[in-house]
């Protein structure tokens, strides 16, 4: 009797150990219906908006040709997540399409059951014209000269403006350069008897995402890093140390930190917006549809482009944001057309056009500023008109590097900006050690995967 | 019948081994075989997708105890911990002094002390997050400072601690407070016969008493605090949410160096000197056991 109980426990025990090892079965394609997964990093208001798509795709399309999309939250990075999988060498367990950021493109691109989207435009059930998807935002997701990912969500970096406190310093305008931006401040702050900042003019936390703008921004366009900032090849070392351009930013930023009017560390930059605190931010414009329920009726506000280094910069900014990646786990190419049908869906006039008003994320596709009633919203909502502009506005060329670590260039950039605003750290210390760094750490990476 | 007592005679060795099995397996797998692995790694020049490429020495090891960064990860942990430990234990044992009668209504602050046990780290970030905001915050409000808790290099630490602290206190209440009530009444009795005072008792007979449970919660609260990494990665994460001074500890910038950064060569050296750093912290206070902890 004993003995048995023994073994039966044993029994169960090892099958506890091993039940999590069993391969997860992908939902069964039934014979008329396939099942398309596709993971998503969007939270909140946005993951309403993506889940809505798939919904809307399942219950029109994909009703009609037998496809049902899954789609499922992964956390907020896609790629690191795709990358766990690959080192275990655990491809099957790839969904069929992802939501990734562009710096996830290059190591995207190493797996082989990636299928771009430059394959899929020859597929025999493509109606999309990729000529209508915004030439800098397929920039973003091209690598090698091949487009990877088709772009879905896309944002600008703007500059938020308390248009009654400007109003109130007699700044008749937001200021356009950096420079005109330093004098704002110092029109804008308010300093208490103690000599305690009560409103700040400005504020932002330089970290890559910035930078990658006021860089790439001057001139005509300007490259973060070799290789076009990754674009043709693996970045191997940053250039706007060579061709000057931090040094143009620095010496210009410098005249904003000098104002006493900046704030360099981001704390609830959105709500302290909101409470009159700072005059003036500097964010993405998917956050306009935060501030704008934030702020409600308690002042006037707007956005304006991001202002320039110097004055005759002509790039513009970069295109922030996220695409869609897609695989063939299964090697089912019957799969992957079904994925694709998906993906085109995605970026279709109408489905884009309800996006960027559920999520403020600047619409992908030219043809959704012929849609009916684009003019009405656009004239209900200026903010997002900005944003648009400011993105057509813009060279191509202009764009967030593929860093590959862009974890640590973050980091870098994010640790020297604040130390040199708070004056720990001259502009030289600054500027060198941003671009050591940032080279070491490129090397680094390098010497271990070459 | 002979072949039923050799039988049974090697069931009695194997059965213990076979209840272990389980426990066993899970250690090899999730606990020995990583660190092994580890260990091997740290010197090697490892790529991004894991691979082992060739031999370099102690190459990793000397980036990391080079790089400022990690200088600075590495006094956040030992800020932290030096914090953490002694304080939560402090105020637990209080806590635990003050409940140790049991009366009606101690179940009620017994369950209230133990609370925090239950609370999840990352809801107790988010809403001390909100309570750090230097302009916005309720702590800068009711102490009328001015402190930039979170971004401030100087302070941002300390932030980080009293989260820690406050959430340990519930678990290390709850050992106390078991510990304190299991002392024989009558020793503390003929104390106060004697004219012993509550200050005298407490030093004199109900700390040695409960040295043991004292030693076992500074050596386990050490531990854990030297390995914290979850409130560094909540406050440090990607994203534009956070953009706090530099809290990470050692185990997050391990973490952040792998997962992020995919740059194992760092990740694995910084995973061995964490572990004997904290290896020789646990040896110090094993040390000390021999001295201060006393068993009856």
């Amino acid at each position: 009797m004993k003995k048995t109980l023994v073994i039966v426990l044993m029994a169960m025990l090892a099958a506890m150990l091993f039940a999590g090892g069993a391969s997860e079965a992908k939902p069964e394609a039934s014979a008329n219906v396939r099942t398309v997964e596709f993971w998503h990093t969007m939270s909140g208001v946005n993951a309403t908006a993506i889940e809505k798509i798939a919904t809307s795709f399942n219950e029109t399309i994909g009703k009609e040709k037998g496809i049902v999309v899954k789609a499922v939250f992964q956390g907020n990075d896609n790629s690191e997540k795709l990358k766990t999988l690959a080192q275990a060498n655990d491809f099957k367990n790839f969904p069929d399409c992802a939501q990734i950021a562009g710096a996830g493109i290059p190591s995207a691109y190493t797996y082989e059951q990636l299928v771009t989207v430059e394959e899929m435009l020859g597929a025999s059930n493509t109606t999309l014209d990729i000529n209508d998807i915004e030439p800098n935002m397929l920039r973003s997701y091209n690598y090698a000269g091949e487009q990877i990912g088709m772009p879905v969500s896309c944002s600008a970096l703007l500059l938020y403006y308390n248009e009654d406190m400007l109003k109130e310093a007699g700044i008749d305008n937001p200021p356009s350069t950096i420079a005109e931006l330093a004098e704002d401040c110092e029109k804008l702050k308010i300093v208490n008897e103690k000599g305690e900042v009560e409103r700040y003019g400005l504020n932002v936390a330089i970290r890559r995402y910035q930078m990658a703008n006021y860089i790439g921004s001057q001139g005509d366009y300007n490259f973060f890093g070799d290789n076009e900032g990754g674009r043709l090849a693996p970045m191997t070392k940053v250039t706007f140390g060579e061709d000057g351009t931090l040094r143009n930013f620095l010496t210009e930023w410098e005249k904003v930190i000098k104002s006493g009017g900046y704030k360099p560390t981001e704390d609830d930059i959105n709500e302290e917006f909101a409470l009159g605190i700072h005059a003036m931010v500097n964010m993405s414009s998917a956050r306009i549809g935060k501030i704008k329920a934030l702020v409600g009726d308690n002042f006037k506000w707007n956005v304006a482009p991001n202002p320039k280094v110097n004055a005759d910069d002509k790039g513009g900014v970069a295109v922030g944001g996220s695409c869609v990646v897609m695989f063939n786990p299964d090697k089912d190419d019957e799969q992957v057309a079904a994925t694709w049908e998906f993906v085109q869906y995605m970026v279709s006039p109408e489905v884009q056009f309800q996006f960027h008003k559920d999520t403020g994320y600047i619409p992908v596709n030219k043809k959704v500023y012929e849609q009916p009633g684009i003019d009405e919203w656009f004239s209900k909502n200026p903010a997002y008109k900005v944003a648009v502009d400011a993105i057509h506005a813009s060279n191509p060329n202009v764009q967030e590097p593929f860093d590959i670590i862009n974890w640590e260039i973050d980091s870098i950039i994010k640790n020297h900006m604040v130390a040199f605003a708070e004056g720990r750290e001259t502009l030289d210390q600054c500027h060198d050690g941003i671009v050591n760094e940032c080279n070491e750490k490129l090397a680094a990476y390098h010497k271990a995967n070459n | 019948m002979a072949n039923q007592l050799r039988k049974r005679k090697v069931m009695k060795y194997v059965e213990p081994l076979l209840y272990l099995l389980p426990a066993i397996i899970f250690f090899l797998v999730f606990t020995y075989y990583p660190f092994i692995k580890t260990f091997i790694g740290s010197f090697f020049l490892v790529d991004s997708m894991g691979n082992f490429k060739h031999f370099v020495g102690l190459e990793n090891f000397i980036r990391v105890l080079k790089d400022s960064n990690f200088h600075r990860v590495c006094k956040n942990t030992f800020i932290y911990t030096i914090l953490c430990a002694p304080v939560s234990i402090l105020i637990a044992l209080i806590l635990a002094l003050i409940a140790n009668k049991p009366t009606r209504s101690s179940r009620v602050y017994e369950t209230m002390f133990a609370l925090t046990m239950a609370m999840s780290m990352s809801v107790a970030a988010m809403i001390f997050k909100l309570a750090y905001n230097p302009t916005i915050g309720a702590l800068n409000y009711i102490l009328g400072t001015k402190i930039n808790w979170l971004n401030n290099d100087k302070w941002a630490m300390i932030a980080i601690s009293i989260i820690s602290t406050w959430m340990n206190i519930g678990y290390n209440f709850l050992f106390l407070l078991a510990a304190i009530r299991g002392i024989d009444g009558s020793i503390l009795e003929s104390a106060s016969i004697d004219g012993a005072k509550i200050f005298r008792k407490t030093v004199s007979i109900i700390m040695p008493l409960i040295s043991p449970t004292l030693f076992f919660l500074v050596i386990t609260s050490m531990a854990k605090d030297m390995m914290m990494s979850s409130l560094a990665l909540i406050f440090t994460n990607s994203g534009a949410i956070a953009t706090t001074a530099n809290v990470d500890t050692m185990i997050s910038y391990m973490y952040k160096q792998a997962v992020n950064n995919l740059n194992y060569n760092d990740g694995y050296a910084t995973a061995i000197i964490a572990f004997a750093i904290t290896f020789i912290l646990m040896l110090i206070s094993f040390r000390f056991e021999k001295k201060g902890v006393y068993y009856n």
